[in-house]
């Protein structure tokens, strides 16, 4: 059903899906067109994604608090559709506690260590992370080598009730390191954003990690939702598994 | 339902293989039957990573017998008699029936100046062969340069990266005959904003096949903001019109 659906360029309007990994404000490198809440909703509705969450791409690159303000703005406007990473930085103070709250349409916290230029593992993340562990919130890691994904499995063993997304897990550089960590902690998952990703890639990680614990992630608006969205739905897997990564994970995940 | 014809696509032996990445006719064939893809032009992994001429060859055993792959050859100036005069290109071409050509002058270390390969150009252009050069062997520059010098060259930039749309945008502008592939043009919304400022003919579909996958190329072109007819161009339209040009 879901693999016809994909064939024929359909949105998927019977399950949910829900995008792991999504950003608003434009990147300064590479025009970035539509990529405020209005522009991204559009091509949800095409594709028929329910929900997306998101963190500012500005609030990682420089203006932390401006980012997540804005931010925090965007998901108000658009209940039930977009949801909020607050950003965090190893620099600027920045209140958790206002955004992580109930009723922001914040679900969780986004580290990008790369751009920060630091580790995933920063004593400086940590106060935010207690907070997500506290609240059983999803943490969304910029991972990008093995060593990055490595890390990534103390701090799930350091705040056991945070579920931790290692984003971009399928690159090859660094996807064995991703088995591996899922297979150590229960309360890791990885998602599909990748600009470029070889054939076979969603089944490698279905085979080696299950479907339970791989999540959509488009990394829109830096790359267009439909390309890691076909992916998924023309992949020689099940659609039960189909299921569970476009939606059914994040539902869980998220608490949606 | 659209029918794509796949302009962008490699297979064959590669040092380190790849699980799940087609390398044979065959695994191809089954990915592009997954993915509604009709045919693909394919040149031969050995041509780009191991030795061109040989590499040429190689391909017309790994496809012989398929009528939904198309042979393309990886080409370079004949350096010291080490390849085909443009002559003997030609004609070679002719006998196995290749009506496209990829270069790598970063592999293969050769100027894309006319006193390095003006005579190449100069035979491909009378022939109306289109040629290929994948983004991170040139230059934005290197690629204008190009297209002013052979501008009766039909020149397709493959793996494009989403990154590159601003470089793209004046380059399109600048140089009529020059047309970007598909397979990682990923940007958001990326096919429709090329589609809306230059027109639906300026983009060919590629899978990207063996760094890219089909199964993404194909979602990014049936789901993007355009017209069928625009999707229709690109899947296979736009590349079918240049094969048929091709007077070898």
């Amino acid at each position: 059903m879901i693999y016809e659906k994909i064939l024929e360029g359909q949105p998927l309007e019977d399950i949910f899906v829900f995008d792991c990994h999504g950003h608003i404000h434009p990147d300064p490198k590479f025009n970035t067109p539509d990529c405020d809440g209005d522009g991204l909703l559009k091509k949800m509705d095409r594709l028929g994604v329910n929900g997306m969450a998101l963190s500012s791409v500005i609030a990682f690159y420089c203006d932390v608090n401006f980012g997540n303000e804005d931010l925090l703005q965007t998901v108000k406007a658009h209940p039930g559709r977009l949801y909020g990473y607050f950003t965090l930085s190893p620099y600027t103070a920045c209140d958790p506690e206002k955004y992580l709250a109930d009723g922001t349409g914040f679900v969780g916290v986004k580290i990008h260590a790369s751009v920060n230029k630091t580790v995933i593992d920063d004593p400086r993340y940590m106060p935010s992370l207690e907070i997500a562990d506290q609240k059983n919130m999803a943490v969304l890691l910029h991972t990008w080598s093995a060593d990055d994904v490595r890390r990534t499995a103390k701090l799930a063993g350091q705040f056991p009730n945070a579920s931790f997304i290692v984003a971009h897990s399928a690159m090859l550089g660094c996807r064995d390191a991703c088995v591996e960590v899922c297979r150590q902690y229960e309360n890791i998952y990885c998602d599909t954003a990748l600009s470029t990703s070889f054939e076979g890639t969603i089944e490698y990680m279905v085979n080696k990690i299950g479907a339970d614990r791989l999540l959509y992630g488009s990394d829109c608006a830096f790359f267009d939702c439909s390309q890691t969205f076909g992916k998924i739905g023309l992949a020689n897997i099940s659609d039960g598994d189909k299921i569970k990564i476009y939606g059914e994970n994040a539902r869980r995940i998220f608490k949606l | 339902m659209l029918r794509f014809m796949d302009a962008n696509c490699m297979i064959g032996p590669k040092m380190k293989p790849v699980q799940g990445v087609p390398d044979t006719a065959e695994e191809l064939c089954q990915v592009m039957d997954r993915c509604g893809i009709d045919q693909a032009i394919v040149c031969y992994s050995v041509a780009k990573d191991g030795d061109i001429t040989i590499g040429n060859q190689l391909l017309h055993g790994a496809i012989s017998g398929n009528d939904r792959l198309l042979p393309q050859w990886i080409v370079m100036p004949n350096s010291f008699r080490e390849f085909y005069s443009p002559v003997e290109l030609l004609s070679q071409m002719k006998k196995h029936n290749v009506k496209t050509v990829r270069m790598y002058p970063q592999i293969t270390n050769f100027s894309l100046q006319p006193y390095a390969i003006g005579k190449l150009m100069d035979a491909l252009a009378e022939c109306r062969v289109p040629v290929m050069m994948d983004m991170a062997q040139v230059s934005a520059d290197e690629i204008y340069a190009f297209c002013k010098n052979y501008p009766e060259v039909k020149l397709i930039i493959c793996y494009p990266g989403y990154r590159n749309g601003r470089l793209f945008d004046a380059l399109l502008r600048a140089c009529p005959n020059f047309y970007i592939d598909s397979s990682n043009y990923c940007a958001h919304n990326g096919v429709a904003d090329v589609c809306r400022s230059f027109g639906a003919k300026r983009m060919v579909f590629g899978s990207g096949i063996p760094a890219g996958s089909a199964t993404s190329a194909v979602s990014l072109i049936r789901y993007a903001d355009i017209s069928e007819e625009e999707k229709q161009l690109i899947a296979s339209g736009n590349i079918l019109s240049m094969l048929e040009e091709v007077r070898l």
